[in-house]
Parts: structure tokens; sequence; C-alpha cells
């Protein structure tokens, strides 16, 4: 008996010494899915398109077949293009990069193409400046030099059709030359000049040349279409050189204002013109597409140059009347001219500008107020002596709230349109009111509720996506202008990460966003956008349920870069954009670093939509 | 018979006294045993590093067009390190002022490795229409930032430091508002050498 109690105690010794010393139970966690096979079978993915298959451990769908472009952004500390863009079309799978192609073969390799230096000068006949009042004195035949800032814009090849990258919704990174001063004796153009220099990529530009205030009375020049040359010498005659070099200048370019080109604007202001500026600006861009005048008096007549933009040009122009620079709460004119009509205006008096105070509380109206920026923009001011609104007089100043949201500027009166801009930490949504500005006032304004967005992330074989980043940017299909110009208009970019099923939650603003899925790296599966999801107005207790994102099986986008002496070209950003179905504009479809040997893999979802 | 008897007894509860013994000293023993061997040393303290000379836009001009994004890839010496970001616009040092945006990169364990995080930022463009002509974007990044309260968010990286990227936006190129560093020694005053 007392054999059997030892035998018990030693078996639940034992049995104690087993249990302590087990293995612990796991707890069960959750990763990201992952794009492997054979363990995942690639015929589960159910999508349009090539059907995916496996190859080196993972389903592919093959390679995209639809247009992209590849924006290779080459590092500063690069042997070769340090700080360059590059800009490669990828068409039927075949990139065209402008390199050389025997410097490496087949489609797997993008040759860069060699930088070149272009030099240029901006120079002006004398009987041009004497019209537009530049001293000209003694007067030669020679043309003179002058200092102007020169930037070159890349031209992208795509769908046949040259295009500034902004105006395709792809990163431009335009190129602005330097300048110096040499003495030249080398040939009929003798004497100081000016010259501008640049180092850039072999390929088509857009080239602007703007005279340096106080020459810039001068006209703007803008070159489409150039391809890089090495010389330039840019002419700006009002008539064509009676006596032309004996001798052929190299590279010489008359550039001829001519009737056709020139407007002539007749402005007058009762209160006097002293300090205005005027000229002619790009209706949809704003950029400034003629000479800029000074003005003085009560009256003026001023011929604003133009290059290339006659009647017959189709884009339209604005005519701006802009007051003295560092004026105070003065509205600016600005007409839209058409076939030369509206070149004829007066700035009527406006009455004097009146003190503008205010708080941003929030809705809820707890204290302290909210930080944020707060926008004025007008575009009807009011007339002295008189309540009408007058339409072509338009002001714009931004404020920053204080810690009590407390604001403080002084406006001229008018009609203005208030774009409420809460800091991001302060959990409000953008909000637009409208407040006439009669007299002095102090307004109260709200931003807005933050609409609740909840989506969920799914593969198309029906796994959930849990882990991935979700980024809700604003859209700016076909409105790339107006992301720079107007940005207050657009909603704030928002990211989150999907939990364990692939849902996720969002507080947006209202307005319209590009959505995209961010799979964890190496999972192999690929970043997923999904164009123009609006938001509506958020509802007290209402949540928007977006349609589920589902992410395919990628495509594969893998290239060696080389620069023209056949070396890699290592740790150079790719990033590839393409344009949604449906859609003018491209959108981001992947991020890539190179490699030490000058290689990036990128896996995309096929055409964004 | 008895004395015998309570022998036995007596023995058996000595035997029984030390296999109670042996038992638990086996168990501590045993578990001892599976205890991991000593640590590595920990790496010391770092703090992410931005690739200056791969982030794009490149950080060694003056900006005339406002990026749709800034891609900035950061280097770690150990990349399963979470760390955080934060960009600022015009940031006023009196007020911590113009964050204009902030996040946190987390480790994950499918990444794969070479210890490289690319982060791509879209930030809203600063108002062209405003008193500042030329604006300064800085991008910081960090293990951690102190000094946060009242709202404000602040620019100091913790003890182990942090690294950044600043890019100066001038739209019109027009940089006279840009900020400047002159490192010229102040001259004596023309009195002074008089006197």
């Amino acid at each position: 008996m007392i054999a059997a109690a030892a035998r018990t105690r030693s078996a639940v010794t034992l049995a104690a010494v087993a249990i302590a010393c087990g293995p612990v139970a796991g707890v069960p966690r959750t990763y990201p899915p992952e794009n492997r096979c054979p363990e995942h079978t690639c015929e589960a993915y159910q999508q349009d398109g090539v059907k995916p298959a496996c190859g080196r451990d993972r389903c592919e769908a093959g390679k995209p077949v639809f247009p992209y472009v590849l924006v290779v952004s080459v590092p500063t500390t690069s042997f070769f293009g340090a700080g360059r863009t590059f800009y490669v079309p990828v068409e039927g799978g075949t990139p065209r990069s402008g390199g050389d192609p025997s410097t490496c073969r087949g489609d797997e390799c993008i040759p860069l193409p060699p930088l070149v230096t272009v030099e240029g000068e901006y120079r002006a006949s004398y009987t041009l400046m004497e019209k537009v009042g530049l001293p000209a004195d003694p007067p030669r035949e020679t043309p003179a030099t002058f200092p102007a800032r020169v930037v070159y814009r890349p031209l992208v090849k795509v769908g046949g059709a040259s295009r500034a990258p902004s105006t395709l919704g792809i990163p431009e990174d335009p190129i602005v030359a330097d300048r110096r001063v040499i003495e030249d004796n080398r040939g009929p153009l003798h004497g100081p000049s000016v010259v501008f220099s640049a180092v850039v990529p072999r390929g088509m530009y857009e080239r602007t040349l703007s005279p340096d205030p106080p020459w810039d009375v001068l006209p703007i020049v803008t070159t489409s279409d150039l391809e890089t040359a090495v010389t330039d010498i840019v002419v700006v005659r009002d008539e064509p050189d009676p006596r032309p070099p004996l001798e052929p200048v190299k590279g010489l370019r008359d550039v001829l204002v001519d009737e056709r080109t020139r407007r002539l604007a007749k402005l007058a202001r009762p209160m006097g013109l002293d300090g205005f500026r005027t000229w002619l600006a790009d209706a949809k861009t704003q950029d400034r597409a003629s000479a800029r005048r000074t003005l003085s008096g009560f009256s003026a007549d001023v011929f604003l140059d133009t290059v290339q933009r006659g009647d017959e040009d189709s884009r339209p122009l604005d005519l701006v009347l802009a007051p003295p620079e560092g004026s105070l709460a003065m509205p600016s004119l600005v007409v839209r001219t058409t076939a030369g009509q509206g070149m004829d205006q007066s700035y009527l008096d406006v009455p004097p500008p009146a003190a503008v105070t205010g708080r941003v509380v929030s809705p809820s109206g707890a204290t302290p107020g909210v930080r944020a920026t707060v926008v004025f923009d007008g575009d009807q001011m009011r007339l002295a002596g008189s309540l009408a609104l007058a339409p072509y007089l338009k002001y714009r100043t931004s404020v920053r709230t204080d810690a009590q949201g407390r604001f403080a500027t002084i406006l001229p009166l008018g009609l203005y349109t208030v774009h409420v801009d809460p800091d991001k930490e302060q959990g409000w949504g953008k909000n637009v009111a409208t407040v006439d500005v009669d007299a002095a006032r102090d307004v109260v304004l709200v931003p807005s509720p933050l609409a609740a967005v909840e989506g969920r992330a799914i593969l198309t074989d029906g796994r959930s996506l849990a882990g991935a980043e979700v980024i809700a940017a604003p859209s700016f299909a076909d409105q790339e202008g107006l992301r720079v110009r107007e940005p207050w208009r657009f909603p704030r970019e928002v990211r989150t990460r999907t939990d364990d099923v692939g849902a996720f939650r969002l507080a947006l603003d209202q307005g319209t966003y590009d959505i995209t899925v961010v799979p964890a790296d190496g999972t192999g599966l690929p970043a997923t956008i999904s164009v123009g999801r609006k938001i509506a107005p958020p509802k007290p207790g209402g949540v928007t349920v977006l349609e589920p994102l589902r992410v395919p099986a990628p495509q594969k986008i893998s290239h060696l870069i080389v620069d023209p002496s056949r070396n890699p070209v290592t740790r150079a950003i790719v990033r590839a954009f393409a344009k949604p179905v449906a859609q003018a504009s491209y959108v981001q479809i992947g991020t890539a670093m190179t490699d030490a040997q000058g290689k990036f893999e990128l896996l995309v979802a096929g055409q964004p939509r | 018979m008895r004395g015998i008897e309570e022998a036995r007894q007596r023995r058996t509860g000595r035997q029984g006294l030390a296999r109670a013994v042996v038992s638990l000293v086996s168990l501590v023993g045993g578990c001892i045993i599976a205890e991991p061997p000593q640590d590595l040393p920990p790496l010391p303290a770092f703090h992410p590093v931005i690739m200056r000379g791969s982030v794009v836009p490149p950080a060694n001009r003056i900006l005339t067009v406002f990026p749709q994004k800034f891609v900035v890839p950061v280097e770690l010496v150990d990349p399963t390190v979470t760390f955080q970001w934060r960009v600022f616009i015009d940031y006023n040092p009196q007020t911590g002022d113009f964050i204009k945006d902030r996040g946190v990169s987390k480790y994950d364990p499918h990444s794969a490795p070479g210890g490289v995080r690319v982060l791509e930022v879209s930030l809203p463009a600063p108002d062209e229409g405003g008193p500042v002509t030329c604006h300064t974007i800085e991008f910081l990044v960090a293990g951690g930032f102190r000094g946060d309260f009242e709202g404000r968010q602040a620019h100091t990286p913790d003890n182990a430091g942090g690294d950044s990227v600043v890019w100066f936006y001038a739209p019109a190129g027009d940089t006279r508002s840009c900020p400047l560093y002159d490192p010229k020694p102040v001259q004596p005053s023309t009195d002074a050498a008089l006197q």
C-alpha cells in the first residue's frame, strides 16, 4: 500500500513536470494573405484578362499590355544624370526611353538617353525696345541681349502626340537654366552676351523664355516641340531684320511680334494707375503669356506683346490689371478677352476696405476654437457709392487662426466664398461658406463633420486582405492646374490599415478620391487603385459604405536601367503611371527603387478603373 | 516487531521526502534547462536615416512646381523598428504650427530584407496668393517625437535623434524670401574704428 502511494506520488510528480515544461499553447495570429503557389491555387483568382499562372512561387497574370509611363528619378548622388528625371513611355510592353538601343538589347533593358548641354540667348531688336519704352541709346544694328528666366518642360510622347507630363497628371520636373555673362567676339553678335545654359536629357521640350524685371516689358517666348538643340539664339523683332547678317549665325532664330500677336490695352482708373501692372494670362493655367507693363497716370494705352498667341490661337487669354506690388486689400481686374475684344477696361473706384474678424468654432460649440486656415476668395466687389456688385474684380487672401480659433484680416468690400480648412489633428472636415462683406464684420465659421466611410479589401480569390495600407487621396483628374492654384478646393489625404478581415474605416472630407490599397511588402500582391470615388456630405450618424476593393493577382513590370555607358543606375526611384479606363488623366500604379544592379520590379493590378 | 515496523515507516518517510525534494529540484531544474541561451548584445540607439540622394523631387534645388508627391526613402539599421514621420510647411517655431501630415511606419514581417522603406506623401500645395513667396517643406523622421502638448505637434525628435530633408518651393521663381545663411563676420562699425 505504501509502495502504491509512492508510485502514485511519482506519477503525479512526473505529470506535473511534463505539464510545467511542456510547450505553451500558441495563440493564433493573423498574417496578411500571401500570393504563394502552389500553396494557393492560381485558378482561384477570378479576374479579367490573362489568367494567373504559377511562376517563381507566386501567381502572376503576365505583363501589362496597356500603355503606361515610367518616371525614373535618378538620385543626386548618381554619377550619371544626377537629380534628373527621365520619362519612359511603354506601349505594348516595349519601353521607348530615347536612349541608344545598342546600349542594351531587349525589352527588359531601358537605356537612358545621354545628357546634352543646351545654350542660348534672349535678344531683342532696338526698334522693338523703343516701342516698349526701353532705352535704346545709342541705337545699334545688332539686337541687345537680356537676362531671362528659361524653363525647359519635358514632353512625353504618348498616343502619337507630345504632351507636357503635368497635362497628363504625371509629375513634372522642369529644368531651370543657369545664366552667365560672356564676352562674345566670335560673330556678328559680338559684345557682352547673357547666355543661358542647362544640362538636360536628350528629348523633346517646351521652352519658355521670360525676361527678368524690369525687362519683362519684352514678350515671353515659348517654343513647343523643341528638339534638344545645342545653341539657340532667340531674337525678338517687331519687323523682319532689314539687314540680315551676311554669314549665317548658327542657331539664330528670329521671332516676330506683329500686329496679329500684339494686343493694345486701353486702361483707365479715376484714382490713378500709378504702379498698377497689366499683362495677358492664359485663361486656363493663369500663366503669364505676354509682356508685363507698369502703368502711370489716369489712363494708359499699352501694347501687350505676345508670341504665337494671335486671334487664331484657340487658347483664351485673360487681361489682368493688378494693383501695385505690396498694396493691401485692393482687388485685381481680370477680364476674359475674345478675339481682341475686352481690351478696353476701366478700373472703377472701390470703397475703403473693411476689417473682418471672426472665429472658427467646432459644430459642437466646444471651446477653444479650431485651428484652421481660412481662405477668402472673392470674385465680385462693391464699387464706391453703389451697393451693386461688380464682376471682374477679384481678391483672394488667406489667414490662420490662433489657438482659440480667432482670426483678423482686412478685405475689400464684396462677396466671398470662404473655405475653412481645419488642421488635420482637429478632427473636423473642410467647409465652404458665403460671406457678404459690406462693412466691418465679425463672422463665425464652422467646419464640417467628417464623413464616416467603411470598406473592405479582398483578393479576387475571395480571401480577406488584412494588414494592407489604404490611402484615400484627392482625385486631381483633369484638374492638375487647380491642384496648385486652388488647393483648398480638394479634400485631404487620409490613410489607415485594414483589420484582420480586410475591413477599414476612414474619416473623410466630402469630395472625390482615388483610393489605393497597398498590400504589405513581400506578400506578392499589387497595389490597387480605384479612381473617382465620390464621398457625399456627411449625415449625422450616417456611414458611407464603399464597394469592396478587389486586389487581383499581379502583373509584373521588371526592367534593368542603364546609363549610356552601360552602367547600372542604382537607387533610382521608379514610378509607374497609367491612364484609368474612361479617364484622361494618368494615376500612379506603383513605386519601386532600383537595386545595386539597376534592376527593379513592380507588381501592378492591371489598368486602373 | 513493532520497532522494526516503526523503523521501516521512518525509512519510507525519509525516502518519500527525498523523492519529493528530488522531484522539486527536477521540476525547477527541468525548466531552467529550457531557458534560452544568453541574448545577443542589443543594438546601440540609432535613428532612421533619410537617403537624401534618392528623395523625389531632388532637394538640391529650389522647386518651382509643387510636386504631386514627396518620395522619401528611409534607411534603417534595424529593419524591424517602428518610426514616425512628420511634414511641416513653413514651420513656425514660436507656435509650433503648420504641421501638414504625419504618420507611423511599422515593421512588416513579410517585408523584403534591405532595411529601406520608401515613404510617399502627397501634401496640399501652399497658397500661392499668400504673403510668403518661398515656402519651406520639412520632412522629419525619428523613432519618436517629444514635446507634443496643447495640440501642438513637436518638431523635436526623441533622445535617439532623427533626420530631416528640406525643400524650398518658390512658385514664381522669386527666391528673395527664401531663408539665407550669411557667414560673413560682423564688421566693426566705422565709428568704433575712428575712436
